[in-house]
């Protein structure tokens, strides 16, 4: 229970930056969640399935064309390059790091509207978590069909899951 | 790259003294990585510009630094006649005497037909004598001069009117005219220091640039600039930090201008020009973001992420 009040915690807080900034995708590879150690397949892994519940949902969306118009091949290329690989085997240009440090994504106004009713602008920063907003969340991902869950819900392909 | 310099100055012994050619020289060609003419042609400008050393030139080419070869390769032999020609130390001159064809700072290798033999194997025996003009480069900026930046080392370089710096450009460099706000930058500050990573650079005592009121997963804001792109470009130029990147990449999604190096620290550091952001970003705020163990570790093990914006 405490690494849900920590996800949802962490989801929250990048979203209500993604309200007002671009941000890269690796963005959603940081941040402390004591469960999900940092640079592991399991935060790779947890990145992607929140990036395209995002997406999918209609709260985010890419910055840049190269993706834009292809979702689908968005999301293949965020499964199977990972955001701590180091260009390893690959062009450099090719690799996850350059990727989810190179592309960004922001937020729709849907987010905007959701952040602006939870979080009324204020000079106060609030770090805590705020369960309407939360509730919300998760009721916006189950509409479209990527509701919260434990499972992956695009599992991670590790390149070199593949290369027996 | 070393067993390449290795195997030069072997053949170039072989070449000058065993078949009594001391005007020829072995030069690996064919290297699909870089064009061998083109980088010639930068190094040559970099080179006579005071921009870099000779000992740096030759450490891109892959050569060892002057005076460290063995001295029974031509290659390395310090003495030159009053033309310019490699000869014992009884028979050189003295630097400075030989005459206006002379080669100049530093001798590059040209894969010029009329006098190179080569074979099939991508390696070539070019003339090493004295060149017998300065390259002629192609360049649409010739008359105006221009700013560029070099992400593989974080510097900054002028160039006066009427400097031919097209080779600068096709290899990397990115003209900062070409950015929404580049008008005229100074050469980046050069660092007497140790190489270090990029945390100790931009973080000193831990303590992270810029400012922000919220928690490490918000952007931190620099200092307004008048000018955000060299702001932003000058804090990269010090997040390196001495290191060169292992490598950089200029994602075709937009241009131009922006970049991803990745440190030999483990750090990607990506530089957004002002104006390619979405609606959500300033049009006039430039962007650096350093993502890497050390420097996230001070940072709630968030990236960090800097904006410059415009004043």
């Amino acid at each position: 229970m405490q690494t849900q009040h920590a996800v949802d915690l962490w989801a929250q807080q990048r979203l209500v930056v993604l309200a007002s900034e671009d941000m890269s995708l690796a963005y959603w590879s940081g941040g402390i969640i004591d469960d999900v150690p940092g640079y592991s397949s399991q935060r790779w892994q947890l990145a992607v399935d929140m990036i395209y519940r995002c997406v999918v949902s209609g709260l985010l969306e890419l910055t840049y064309p190269t993706y834009r118009d292809d979702h689908d091949a968005f999301f293949q290329a965020i499964r199977t390059r990972s955001p701590f690989d180091q260009s390893k085997g690959v062009q450099f240009d090719e690799s996850g790091g350059v990727l989810w440090n190179w592309e960004q994504l922001f937020g729709t106004e849907k987010l905007v509207a959701l952040v602006g009713k939870h979080f009324p602008k204020t000079d106060e920063y609030d770090p805590n978590l705020n369960p309407a907003f939360v509730q919300e969340l998760r009721e916006i991902f189950s509409a479209a069909g990527v509701p919260w869950s434990d499972a992956p819900l695009l599992p991670v392909m590790p390149a070199s899951a593949g290369a027996a | 790259m070393p067993l390449k310099a290795w195997i030069k100055s072997a053949l170039d012994h072989v070449v000058q003294a065993c078949l009594s050619e001391p005007d020829l020289e072995f030069v690996w060609v064919g290297d699909d990585a870089v064009d061998p003419l083109q980088q010639a042609q930068t190094l040559n400008i970099l080179v006579g510009a005071g921009i870099k050393t000779i000992a740096e030139a030759r450490a891109e080419l892959g050569l060892a630094p002057e005076g460290k070869a063995a001295p029974r390769f031509g290659k390395y032999n310090p003495n030159h006649d009053e033309r310019g020609r490699f000869a014992t130390a009884n028979d050189a001159v003295e630097p400075g005497a030989a005459d206006a064809k002379a080669p100049k700072n530093v001798q590059f290798a040209v894969n010029d037909t009329a006098r190179t033999k080569s074979d099939a194997s991508g390696a070539a025996i070019v003339a090493a004598g004295p060149t017998e003009e300065e390259p002629k480069l192609d360049s649409e900026d010739e008359s105006e001069g221009g700013t560029y930046f070099d992400p593989q080392t974080a510097r900054m370089i002028t160039f006066p009117p009427g400097s031919a710096i097209g080779a600068g450009r096709a290899s990397g460099w990115i003209n900062l005219r070409d950015l929404p706000q580049g008008p005229t930058f100074l050469s980046a500050p050069e660092s007497d220091e140790p190489p270090g990573t990029v945390a100790e650079a931009v973080a000193p005592n831990g303590v992270l640039p810029g400012a922000s009121d919220r928690g490490p997963e918000s952007p931190r804001t620099m200092p307004a600039s008048d000018d955000p792109n060299r702001a932003a470009l000058d804090f990269v130029a010090k997040a390196y930090n001495g290191e060169t990147p292992v490598s950089v990449s200029t994602p075709e999604s937009l241009s131009p201008g922006g970049f991803v190096a990745l440190l030999p620290d483990g750090t990607y550091i990506t530089f957004r020009p002002a104006g390619q952001a979405s609606s959500r970003t300033s049009a006039t705020t430039a962007t650096v973001e350093l993502n890497g163990p050390g420097i996230n570790a001070l940072n709630g093990n968030e990236q960090l992420k800097l904006k410059v914006p415009g004043k």
